[in-house]
């Protein structure tokens, strides 16, 4: 992984998130519970139309990879995700397994460019999560994450040397093309 | 203080939703994220934001 950025900035350079507050389901355990916080960031694919695509992702310090939806990596990143290398039978915690195809991307967070991230594209449906998860290889390699749930904050640290320079944008997939009706003067 | 996605997401129990930029209204949803993104490109949205609808998205351990 490298982190690239336009900016003069150095390692150590901290970001601050707030938490994502989420609707969730009172339970017997829980009785009162209607909403919990959770450690999301939205990552951004940048696409050479001048645009970007926003995914939120997770920060999960349990999962030993980052992992992604399928669709993500075939209709935003047009990518043909089973040509990736496979990894079988990913173990979750409820003990079902998945198979996860990965793929080395790029995308930003703020006003970083991450590159040559190891992701592995999860078969549509069975990531458990309704967002990326961003784990150890490749994130927590490179980022001191620092979580402040009382103040509904957390910061990421950059651990390593930047590089100058941008990544490269992403062709606009054919699922994301946009036809613009063509105005007519009468 | 959080972001709060109980609001803009409170009527999306399922599919891709695409959010506003600012996280604080749904711009688009649909069952792909190619449905989802439809609407907000057209409408020139340069950075929605991509997350699937839930009823709960609480009580998971990722």
């Amino acid at each position: 992984m490298k982190i690239r950025t336009t900016r003069r900035d150095y390692t150590g350079v901290t970001l601050p998130f707030k938490y994502s507050k989420v609707r969730s389901k009172p339970s017997p355990a829980f009785p009162n519970k209607k909403s919990a916080l959770i450690p999301l960031i939205p990552i951004y694919f940048p696409l050479t139309d001048g645009t970007s695509i926003g995914y939120d992702c997770i920060i999960d310090s349990g999962a030993d990879c980052c992992f992604f939806h399928w669709e993500i990596g075939e209709e935003v990143l047009g990518l043909d995700v089973k040509k990736g290398k496979k990894m079988p039978k990913v173990l979750g915690i409820t003990g079902d397994t998945f198979d996860a195809y990965f793929h080395s991307i790029r995308f930003k967070i703020e006003g970083w460019d991450i590159d040559d991230v190891y992701v592995g594209f999860v078969d549509k449906g069975k990531l458990g999560t309704k967002y990326g998860i961003l784990g150890q290889l490749d994130f927590f390699d490179v980022f001191q994450v620092i979580f402040e749930k009382s103040n509904d904050s957390f910061k990421l640290i950059s651990m390593i040397p930047f590089e100058e320079g941008k990544i490269e944008p992403y062709e606009v997939t054919e699922s994301l093309k946009v036809s613009c009706k063509k105005k007519t003067n009468s | 203080m959080a972001i709060n996605l109980v609001k803009p997401l409170r009527n999306h129990t399922k599919g891709w939703v695409a959010l506003s930029p600012d996280l604080k209204r749904v711009v688009g949803s649909g069952s792909t994220p190619k449905e989802a993104l439809k609407g907000p490109r057209s409408k020139g949205i340069k950075k929605p934001v991509l997350i699937l609808g839930a009823e709960d998205y609480g009580n998971i351990v990722p």
